[in-house]
């Protein structure tokens, strides 16, 4: 199974209302902005439906979904097709604005999601594994980054002391 | 024509990636899946250098 039809089914999970809305974050979003690198996996955020008298997010209306579809549980993730895919809340204040503030797009006619380069670069920025800042690296000499949008978010998610030690480190 | 100067090397490295980046988002797509299918296939393959040392 093709990425893009790992994300016509995601696409009919948020039309049936399983999940609220979704985007693509990680190192297939990324692709979308740099050249692409090698990935074993799709990250997709979601925000769920949350019923009333419910207090906790369960990934049981994924599985009841996805299941029947044919998906399978590996581990954290949800097999489908030959795509392990792991859907993810967001995990604080800077990705659930990533996912507010995704990129509508289209592939081979599949409407979807991805998060923006600037988010996608200020959350490799906030997690700072060796991996996130070669991806943010990319990002500044690919000149892929709007600098005021990134400068506010900067600003807005308490990251400027983190990227002036970025700069210091890597970019100087 | 190749050359083995360091900076004509980086160059033409930066050039590639400008390439691959300015790619369409479908296009890039298939090469993540064409990069995932070669990964696995590599992993799973066998570990002829492994087994070689181990023979000698």
């Amino acid at each position: 199974m093709k990425i893009t039809q790992v994300l016509a089914l995601v696409n009919d999970m948020e039309q049936d209302g399983v999940i609220d809305r979704y985007a693509i974050g990680g190192a297939v979003a990324a692709a979308m902005y740099l050249e692409p690198i090698a990935t074993l996996d799709i990250d997709i955020f979601v925000a769920f439906q949350v019923q009333e008298n419910q207090l906790l997010i369960s990934p049981q209306l994924l599985y009841d979904y996805l299941i029947p579809r044919g998906a399978r549980i590996e581990g954290e993730y949800l097999v489908i097709g030959d795509w392990p895919v792991q859907f993810l809340p967001p995990t604080g204040p800077l990705a659930e604005d990533a996912l507010q503030k995704a990129v509508e797009t289209e592939v081979e006619s599949v409407a979807t999601r991805v998060f923006s380069a600037e988010h996608l670069a200020a959350i490799a920025l906030e997690t700072g594994r060796p991996k996130d800042m070669a991806r943010l690296v990319a990002f500044v000499e690919e000149g892929a980054l709007d600098s005021d949008r990134f400068n506010q978010l900067l600003e807005r998610f308490g990251l400027t002391e983190k990227w002036a030690m970025f700069e210091k480190r890597y970019l100087s | 024509m190749t050359s083995f100067e360091l900076k004509a090397v980086l160059d033409s490295k930066k050039r590639m990636r400008t390439k691959l980046a300015s790619l369409p988002f479908a296009e890039k797509l298939r090469l993540l899946e064409a990069m995932r299918e070669r990964h696995l296939a590599i992993a799973a393959g066998p570990k002829s250098g492994h087994s070689r040392k181990t023979e000698q």
